[in-house]
């Protein structure tokens, strides 16, 4: 079978062997944390190490590290605590926050997908003061990033507390939780090449833990549930790695402007998103416009090429792109979306299969529609 | 030449496969795929379905899609979920609802075989460099010197070529239909034997957006102006009582017209023998003010070239119906059918398809009708 190449990074990472090393030998032994015994002393260390360097990940105390099942939860947890009150959360966060507050105010963002700071400034000064502001740090689609420092300050001079969903950005820049100011911060370890199913809630200093599930003491009586020990323990090895090979991930850096110039050339009419403003490395979103992306990605999958174009849904389907319609896309550009993410794992080569391939699908389309109008 | 008829090994011919979800189409699948060819499953996501049942949108698939994933993902080939649903709701769902203004008796699944999955499906098909697209419908497809033809399914019971008469020769040309040479039971049989999920699955018997088959509550929804209340009206003329909406009514229908029987003079059942939207009325008669011997057909779709008039043709007007005999005229862009027997209950909207000995030639649907005795 032919070698299938994996350019969607943001959607779940590789795992790291080291990682999965890591989850196998946790799972050999019962290791219930909370044990009293030597089994669940084992345990509660691969807890505690994971702690450290989950912690040293995002500049934080580990005392403040929770653990939970991943970013989802982290969100909902944070959000779920603030309902009732005036809450702001960006136009292009992450479903698991634009959910679970559906009446929650959205601060439009930029045509580039930067968060728009006036605006923010004007919710604020609205009546009644916001109790929560939720900006994520990287967008999962465009990769921009956005001005998290700046959002604190102004959230913290209107007295809005302020949640930052780092998921889509551990791994890819450096994060200081302190420096950036934020009271609660969410992480995922899949998406960092830990396994799925695992994800931590970071606390801030302003004294408030939100908590969603009850029933158990677990994590400080923060997050009820026996602990994860396998998964906090691969997500652990996964956040180590992650901050050693930070320098290495923006290597990506030319790989990614190699393939946006090579589709600009091979395909004029290619438009690059959030092209003018900080991005993560190894994130690329872009439309060729006149081609549906659903189809272009069937396509390519079935050269063995797997990207995305959309936030998928269970059954697989897509919705459309919500991000695009809040940098104001038009219908056109926002159906015809794919996104290249790459990490720790991606090589040169994969880059120039995927044009090779692209290449060959739009002259397939192309030559059909010439085709076409001919007839 | 493999057994679609592509000069190229199995495995390096590409069949995107349409699934339904059904038996059929996944049995279809399932055996090309077992014949080693390069097969690709769709599967596509035509309408809400959370909001079709509970009224609450939800971006997941009912449990049809789940079910060809769930075959794709058994037997190990591609499978993927494309959302057709604006394509959907504007060639099939807005088309249906408007039908029953119009005083028509729509089918909705021709118009989807037209426009959804025979246009937009296909060009789907070719993006992804597939030789042939294949579906589990029943009806056959054979070839001849000249190209392909489309001929009725073996299984009478199943045949499938009245919702299929839209069909273009171009299409046709690319399409393969692996079970019409066969009866449902050998589909069946291949379903166990592979093993598939859905093996025991009833076959749909619903129009796939209509919940629970209560066509009008969809048009309500859709077109709230059908409900809107008129008159009840005798080809003579006389009012015989009030109707609860058009929606409610098709040509031909004899129960649950809401004015009970004895209204005629010797005790017949009233038949409704015409709907008038402008008027918004329900006209009805005795059966005989039913009787039509001629069809006018618009938007005709032909398979044969150089059709002579007076054409000898079997027709058939509804879906449920042994073909009857008539001559056809074809004309630019509509065509007359002359039926040799007067026949009762043709209604407009409805598609009149015209076969020689078993091989379907073409058809179209039904403007109007005439009555020349």
């Amino acid at each position: 079978m032919k070698e299938r190449i994996y350019l969607d990074y943001n959607a779940t990472a590789p795992i790291r062997p080291e990682a999965a090393a890591a989850v196998a030998r946790a799972m050999e032994q019962p290791h219930n944390a909370s044990s009293v015994h030597r089994f669940g002393q084992e345990g509660r260390k691969l807890v505690e190490d994971a702690r450290a360097t989950v912690a040293h990940l995002v500049g934080a105390p580990p005392a403040q590290v929770i653990f939970n099942s991943g970013a989802t939860e982290g969100n909902n947890t944070v959000l779920h605590h603030f309902k009732g009150e005036r809450i702001l959360v960006s136009a292009i966060e992450h479903p698991s926050v634009l959910e679970s507050v559906p009446d929650a105010e959205r601060i439009p963002v930029t045509k580039d997908g930067i968060v728009d700071l006036d605006a923010l400034e004007e919710l604020l000064k609205a009546e009644p003061k916001p109790a929560l502001v939720s900006v994520m740090l990287v967008n999962n689609e465009t990769g921009a990033i956005q001005p998290i420092r700046d959002v604190a300050d102004l959230s913290k001079k209107y007295g809005a507390l302020v949640h930052c969903d780092a998921a889509q950005a551990a791994g890819k820049i450096a994060i200081d939780m302190s420096a950036l100011g934020v009271d609660f911060l969410t992480l995922s370890a899949h998406k960092i090449g830990g396994p799925q199913g695992v994800g931590a809630l970071v606390l801030g200093l302003c004294g408030i833990t939100p908590t969603l599930l009850q029933g158990g003491g677990q994590e400080k009586s923060a997050r009820a549930g026996t602990e994860n020990v396998a998964g906090i323990a691969g997500f652990g090895v996964a956040a180590k790695l992650a901050a050693h090979d930070l320098p290495r991930y923006q290597q990506l850096e030319p790989l990614r402007s190699s393939l946006e110039l090579e589709l600009c050339k091979a395909q004029q009419d290619v438009v690059v998103h959030s092209q003018n403003v900080e991005r993560v490395a190894g994130t690329s979103l872009f439309s060729f416009p006149g081609a549906a992306s659903e189809t272009l990605l069937m396509a390519l999958d079935l050269e063995g090429i797997a990207i995305s174009n959309g936030s998928a849904c269970s059954s697989g389907t897509v919705k459309p792109n919500h991000v695009l319609k809040a940098m104001r896309a038009s219908e056109d550009i926002a159906s015809s979306a794919l996104r290249v993410s790459m990490g720790w794992d991606t090589k040169e080569r994969y880059i120039e299969e995927f044009l090779k391939a692209f290449e060959k699908i739009v002259k397939r389309i192309t030559d059909k529609e010439k085709k076409a109008t001919n007839a | 030449m493999n057994s679609l008829g592509i000069n190229k090994d199995p495995k390096d011919t590409r069949v995107v496969v349409a699934m339904s979800g059904g038996v059929d189409s996944s049995v279809a699948a399932a055996l090309l795929h077992e014949q080693g060819y390069d097969v690709v499953g769709v599967t596509l996501q035509l309408f809400d379905y959370g909001e079709a049942v509970a009224k609450s949108k939800t971006c997941c698939a009912g449990q049809d899609i789940y079910d060809a994933k769930r075959v794709a993902e058994e037997r190990g080939f591609p499978h993927y979920v494309l959302n057709y649903e604006s394509n959907f709701r504007e060639a099939v769902i807005d088309d249906f609802a408007d039908s029953y203004l119009r005083g028509e008796t729509p089918i909705p699944c021709v118009r989807c075989n037209q426009s959804v999955k025979f246009r937009d499906l296909l060009e789907v098909a070719n993006d992804l460099g597939a030789d042939c697209m294949a579906t589990g419908h029943y009806i056959q497809r054979k070839t001849n010197g000249s190209g392909a033809e489309l001929h009725r399914a073996v299984d009478d019971t199943k045949d499938q070529s009245y919702f299929l008469f839209a069909t273009t020769q171009e299409q046709l040309n690319f399409l393969r239909f692996p079970l019409g040479g066969w009866e449902k039971d050998v589909t069946r049989g291949h379903a166990e034997r592979l093993g598939l999920t859905n093996a025991d699955k009833p076959d749909s018997q619903d129009i796939c957006f209509v919940p629970h088959g209560d066509y009008a509550k969809v048009v309500k929804k859709l077109r709230p102006e059908s409900e809107n209340p008129g008159e009840i009206v005798h080809v003579d003329g006389r009012i015989l009582g009030a109707h609860k909406g058009i929606v409610h009514y098709t040509i031909g229908q004899r129960k649950g017209i809401g004015i009970g029987g004895g209204v005629s003079d010797n005790n017949d059942p009233f038949y409704v023998v015409a709907i008038d939207p402008a008027a918004n009325q329900v006209v009805v008669g005795p059966k005989e003010a039913l009787a039509r011997d001629t069809i006018e057909v618009k938007d005709c779709n032909w398979l044969q070239s150089d059709i002579k008039d007076g054409t000898d043709i079997d027709v058939k007007f509804r879906s449920v119906m042994k073909p009857v005999a008539a001559k056809l005229c074809v004309k630019p862009d509509s065509a007359e059918i002359h039926l040799k027997e007067p026949q009762y209950g043709i209604a407009p909207g409805q598609a009149a398809v015209c076969y020689q000995s078993g091989r379907v030639i073409g058809g179209g649907w039904i403007a109007g009708t005439k009555n020349s005795s």
